[in-house]
């Protein structure tokens, strides 16, 4: 059954293209009845997991790998599960008609539901690396989907820059959940929840807590990765209300909740999920006010929101989690609520800016209620459900002992300019002077209204019994977070006391805002500097300098010319080698000078004089004799050192390779263009570097003792097995056959080769039509 | 010396390959242009062949002939059947290309079996004498092959440079198995392996022997700083070929590295350790970033084969099991990438034009949706995305480095997996959020449309089942 659920939207999501041509916009209907189900199986758990139990499901995948796809049902599961089930039933309901007769309205619903399936199995998932595929999985639709209005220059780019934060984020946090499993012993959640002392007594733990949460902040677009929420906004309007209301961006959130009783309570991060937070808390909420479209104010907003659950999880506190766990679902029916009809009004209207509308309560009455209703939680209004969220919230600011001052203030400025935000997306459109429109709008249909009026009702509902919500998941939820029971107490009423000030305090401020928010607005807006102090410019700036590195590195490592390409090889080898040497054998080598003679003094400095003019000469034919120099040079070397068939062998290779080199050589024009000085310089260092660690490489080498000297071998048995009593000729015919055969056929080969040549020669001549 | 008479049986797959390829070679001199597809069958029918004859010496057991010059092993036998199925793929996908150039000529089909052959050798070598013998085998025909096409001048100078290089790669190899030889007394693996864990040879000319040898196998695996040859050879060899160089061999290069530092040098695990470290995190950053400045996809391409290679010797540096398993798992998946990759570049090019710039690819979504989702499976996978099998194969690497306590080279590895994503991503944006520049029809033949959308397919299928080839890998590394 779990199984089922998890992959029936995948399932669909394949059919989705064809239903959507066969049954146009009313598909919608049809596909909302898929997370309807999933919404009402899932409810029919609350009764038993609100009682304290978790269900568990395994089904193998990779045994190989230790991993299989297990889900665990807790509260915190089933809070989401029932947040993305239930929202995603009016936002396919919603979407039918919102995009109705569009051309591509079968790929956006494929993309959406696969979108929810893999949300579903996000939050759902029990072993950490399907949980991963999951999260990378959501990436990739919400990519597909924000990227839908193809034609949008803007949206372009911001599906690029979400994606690649968003997978940027997803590397690293998979690096972090392998380390993890490594040091906690299991990619289950279910036994990694128990062993929290292993894990944080660790000495890895500073590591996977960043990795981790490198990977929740990009993805619920914590500071300083933000900045690509609000440019996902160019995707269609139901789009943004699903990812952002309740569900992509808050999977980084369920993770740090996930992994609260795991990571959690440490003052590493106390502090920085604490401080991360309230920055991406005050931030988002300044934004807001800053800006003036539609959705950019809901969705920095929901950036506010973000940061705001990012730092109740850092504080940790019971009452901090009980906050947010309420704010969570608050937030959730009232952003879903508002994206919608915000959508509504650019349906109707065909504006997408709060500047260009207003006073449209008599031609919209319906949207006015549920759209007012919804910035009512927002603002945190008193009977409603964002009211009891906003209360716990200062509650356990002000509970929090190391930061606490600090985050209770910029809880507090941004409680004002949520305020001030609700305000401007509750008042602006609908009251006030009428507003010349480009169509004429009216109330949208059913399919339109359904979802806003459900879920700003609920916020009313729930405000007014906040028990309901109580007993049913949020007890459950906060339970698997803290892992320990929490009493929530959730009620409208506590007294008269300090959050309630902070309240009463936002409440007012926030509409002293509001009500000169033009003004407001365009100071802050004049500032310019927060634009280059935002993140995106460091984004765009780190883009850019990628760029041009690569450049770089492509015209100095690339550049084509197989000559950079050898001294590159050869740089490395003699890196490579001087290191092995420097490091491991630091030894200079003892060398023995005693055994050598007049002679072989005099063969050694003819062979360097004649290397010494090889590399000096002006003359092709010059250097090709003199290097033939140092090849007799050290045939004679064999010589004297008892190897007269390797001396032969070596005359006679160096005899052939000097005739080959002379024939093409001839046929070359002579030196034009000598390299300059510099280049010179630059290869005599290489050629001395390389050459000098070749003779330590050999003097290290002469001290080693090789096994046992074969020339014994050849004395005793050159008489007794090959009946020769010549044991140089032996060697040659009987033990080395095989080798004497091989150097007779190269130098066959050569001879071969130059008799070829001279041959080409005579004939050009002869023809007389080359010179 | 007593002669012993080899078991023949074991190197089955290989005698017969090696005939196959001198019938083929004969027969092919009494076709013409319009019977030649006979030479692609029997090549065909050659790989298969070898395959069933593989599989069917697949033993559990590692098995030594031929005077332990010969190795058969569950490594051997899967890496082969895994060369013999990239190969076959790569003639399906390669056979129209070669039509439309004048390329569909026999030498292009002998020596790719001439190569395939010497990728056999060197995955059963038990000694320097048979690695090095396959190796020079697979790399004389690949440099035959780049220049293919003589009068291409870009495709002349791009084999005369890999030539050039890979001799002296192939020299430096040279180099330091004669100093193990010299040091050890002996060429077979087993028997150097024997030698060093006794211990009483010196140490330090072991070493040496090794970096020059470490030189070697980096320029065949295109590691950074021996790459320079891979992308120069990738983009000015024909695509088929090109296609060729990036898959099969490196299966056998994998081979190559555990051959030569497992089953020979394992005792030196803590020397080569570092310099394997060095080559990994050079050929991850290196690969990863100038990819980024590419415009030739082609190219493009050939830095992330380089990036993949460091990503596969990550697998092996960390010198456990599991570590080899993972690189195993990884150079396959990556030949069926890069076989899909270049097959990719097959697909768009047609007679008279070569679709390897990025521009070709703008806008591709609206010229023919499927190919594009196909083509997004590819990127997402290169990048390491789930659920494709990229993501697998990284994740399995991954994992071997941070057991092995290598953390930081595991978060280094990740951040410029991160860059690299930037330009697997950039081309799914060219396709689906850019206007196409070229309106022409994308009309591949019906054959080369069935196996890139087959081999996009499967990069998805195995994305969602890798757990059998998963098990072959670690089954291999489980003796």
């Amino acid at each position: 059954m779990m199984l089922t659920a998890v992959f029936a939207g995948f399932v669909l999501a394949a059919l989705a293209p064809w239903l959507t041509a066969r049954l146009g916009g009313r598909v919608g209907w049809l596909f909302a009845l898929l997370p309807a189900a999933i919404f009402v199986w899932l409810a029919g758990y609350i009764p038993a997991i609100a009682a304290g139990e978790s269900f568990y499901y395994h089904y193998p995948w990779i045994p190989g790998l230790d991993i299989n796809l297990t889900f665990l049902l807790d509260g915190l599961s089933l809070l989401f599960g029932l947040l993305i089930s239930g929202i995603g039933t009016f936002i396919m309901i919603y979407a039918g008609k919102y995009l109705d007769g569009h051309q591509y309205q079968g790929r956006f619903f494929l993309f959406l539901l696969a979108f929810m399936a893999s949300m579903l199995g996000l939050v759902l998932s029990s072993n950490l690396i399907a949980l991963f595929v999951f999260w990378e999985l959501t990436s990739i639709t919400s990519y597909m989907l924000i990227g839908f209005n193809h034609e949008d220059e803007k949206s372009r780019k911001s599906a690029q820059q979400g994606l690649y934060v968003t997978v940027g984020g997803g590397l690293a946090l998979m690096t972090g959940l392998v380390t993890l499993a490594m040091v906690g012993g299991s990619y289950e959640l279910v036994e990694l929840l128990g062993s929290s002392e292993v894990v944080q007594e660790h000495a890895l733990y500073l590591p996977i807590l960043l990795l981790i949460l490198l990977g929740t902040f990009t993805k619920s677009a914590q500071v300083p990765f933000h900045f690509w929420l609000p440019n996902a906004m160019a995707a269609p309007t139901p789009v943004s209300a699903y990812l952002h209301s309740a569900t992509m961006v808050k999977a980084g959130v369920y993770l740090m909740a996930r992994l609260h009783p795991t990571l959690g309570g440490t003052d590493t991060w106390m502090i920085v999920l604490g401080l991360f937070g309230a920055a991406t808390m005050f931030t988002g909420s300044l934004m807001a006010i800053r800006s003036s479209g539609l959705k950019s104010v809901l969705a920095y907003s929901t950036v506010m929101a973000l940061g705001t659950l990012t730092m109740l999880l850092g504080v940790g506190t019971p009452t901090a989690i009980a906050a947010a766990v309420t704010f969570l679902l608050a937030h959730s029916l009232y952003k879903g609520a508002l994206f919608m009809t915000a959508g509504n009004i650019t349906h109707e209207t065909g504006h997408k800016d709060f500047r260009d509308v207003g006073g449209l309560r008599r031609e919209m009455p319906v949207s006015t209620l549920f759209g007012g209703l919804a910035a009512l939680s927002l603002a945190g209004i008193l009977p409603f459900f964002g009211f009891i969220g906003k209360e716990l919230m200062f509650e356990a600011v002000l509970e929090a002992n190391t930061i606490g001052t600090l985050i209770t203030l910029l809880a507090l400025a941004s409680g004002i300019m949520t305020v001030a935000a609700a305000a401007i997306v509750g008042l602006r459109p609908w009251f006030g002077v009428r507003k010349p429109t480009k169509h004429t709008p009216h109330d949208p249909p059913l399919a339109q209204l359904l979802g806003p009026g459900v879920l700003a009702s609920l916020g009313l509902l729930l405000g007014l019994l906040p028990f309901i919500a109580e007993r049913s998941v949020l007890s459950a939820a906060a339970l698997a977070i803290a892992g320990e029971p929490v009493e929530l107490k959730l009620s409208l009423w506590h007294g008269f006391n300090l959050p309630l000030l902070m309240s009463a305090i936002s409440l007012l401020v926030g509409l002293t805002i509001y009500w000169k928010w033009d003004t407001v607005r365009e100071l802050l807006q004049a500032r310019r500097f927060i634009d280059t102090l935002g993140a995106e410019r460091g984004y765009d700036a780190i883009m850019r300098a990628l760029v041009v590195v690569s450049e770089w590195q492509t015209r100095v490592l690339q550049n084509g010319h197989l000559r950079y390409y050898i001294l590159t090889t050869v740089m490395t080898l003699f890196a490579l080698l001087a290191y092995t040497i420097l490091t491991r054998y630091p030894v200079w080598p003892g060398v023995d000078f005693s055994g050598i003679e007049l002679q072989h003094l005099v063969i050694a400095v003819l062979i360097v004089l004649a290397a010494l003019v090889a590399v000096s000469t002006h003359s092709r034919l010059g250097a090709v004799a003199t290097l033939g120099a140092v090849g007799f040079g050290v045939a004679l070397m064999y010589v004297m050192f008892s190897a007269p068939d390797v001396g032969i062998t070596q005359v006679l290779v160096e005899t052939l390779t000097v005739i080959l080199l002379v024939l093409v050589l001839f046929r070359l024009p002579g030196f034009l263009d000598l390299t300059e000085h510099s280049t010179r310089l630059r290869d005599a260092i290489v050629a001395v570097l390389m050459g000098g660690v070749f003779t330590l490489l050999l003097l290290m080498a002469i001290d080693v003792q090789f096994f046992p000297s074969i020339s014994e071998y050849f004395i005793e048995h050159s008489y007794p097995s090959a009946h020769g009593r010549n044991i140089v000729n032996v060697i040659l015919v009987d033990f080395r056959t095989l080798d004497t055969l091989g150097e007779i056929f190269v130098l066959a080969l050569a001879a071969v080769g130059v008799y070829a040549m001279i041959k080409l020669r005579a004939e050009d001549r002869k023809e007389g039509d080359r010179p | 010396m007593n002669f012993e008479m080899p078991n023949f049986a074991l190197a089955m797959p290989e005698m017969f390959v090696l005939g196959m390829a001198c019938l083929i070679l004969l027969v092919d001199l009494f076709l013409n242009e319009r019977s030649r597809v006979v030479t692609y069958l029997l090549s065909q029918a050659t790989l298969v062949g070898a395959f069933i004859l593989t599989l069917s010496l697949y033993t559990p057991v590692r098995e030594l002939t031929f005077s332990g010059t010969f190795v058969l092993d569950p490594m051997a036998s899967v890496l082969k059947m895994a060369v013999y199925a990239v190969v076959f793929v790569m003639f399906l996908y390669t056979r129209s290309y070669l039509q439309a150039r004048q390329m569909f000529t026999g030498e292009f089909y002998t020596l790719a079996l001439f190569g395939v052959l010497g990728m056999m050798v060197m995955i059963s070598a038990h000694s320097f004498l048979t690695l090095y013998l396959g190796l020079e085998l697979l790399s004389l025909s690949m440099y035959a092959m780049v220049a293919l096409q003589r009068d291409n001048r870009v495709a002349s100078e791009a084999a005369m440079k890999y030539f050039l290089l890979g001799a002296m790669a192939s020299a430096m190899l040279l180099y330091g198995m004669s100093m193990l030889y010299g040091v050890t007394g002996s060429l077979d693996l087993g028997e150097i392996s024997r030698a060093i864990d006794e211990g009483e040879i010196e140490r330090m000319l072991l070493v040496f022997g090794l970096v020059f040898m470490l030189v070697g196998v980096a320029f065949k695996l295109g590691a950074v700083p021996f790459h320079m040859w891979v992308p120069d050879v990738y983009h000015g060899a024909p695509t088929a070929v090109t296609q060729f160089i990036s898959t099969a061999p490196k299966i056998a290069a994998f081979a190559l590295l555990i051959r030569l530092l497992v089953d020979g040098l394992g005792g030196l695990q803590s020397e080569w350790h570092d310099i394997l470290v060095l080559l990994a995190i050079l050929s991850i950053s290196v690969g990863n970033i100038i990819a980024i400045a590419q415009t030739n996809i082609k190219r493009m391409l050939a830095y992330s084969g380089i990036a993949h290679a460091g990503f596969l010797i990550l697998g092996v540096l960390s010198g456990t099991a599991e570590g080899y398993a993972a690189g195993m798992f990884y150079v396959i998946v990556y030949a069926v990438m890069g076989l899909a990759g270049f097959g990719m570049v097959l697909l768009m090019s047609r007679a008279g034009f070569e679709a390897d710039s990025l521009e070709d690819y703008k806008g591709l979504n609206q010229r023919n949706p499927w190919f594009a989702l196909m083509v997004l499976f590819i990127m997402f996978s290169m990048a390491g995305v789930p659920p494709f099998i990229g993501f697998w194969a990284k994740l399995a690497v991954l994992q071997a480095v941070v057991a092995s306590g290598l953390i930081w080279l595991a978060v280094l590895a990740v951040i410029f997996s991160v860059i690299g994503a930037f330009y697997y991503l950039r081309v799914i944006k060219l396709m689906y959020f850019d206007a196409p520049a070229d309106e022409a029809r994308i009309e591949p033949g019906r054959e080369l449309a069935a196996v890139f959308s087959g081999n996009a397919l499967v990069i998805l299928a195995m994305g969602l089942f890798p757990g059998a080839l998963m098990a072959i890998c670690i089954q291999a590394f489980a003796l």
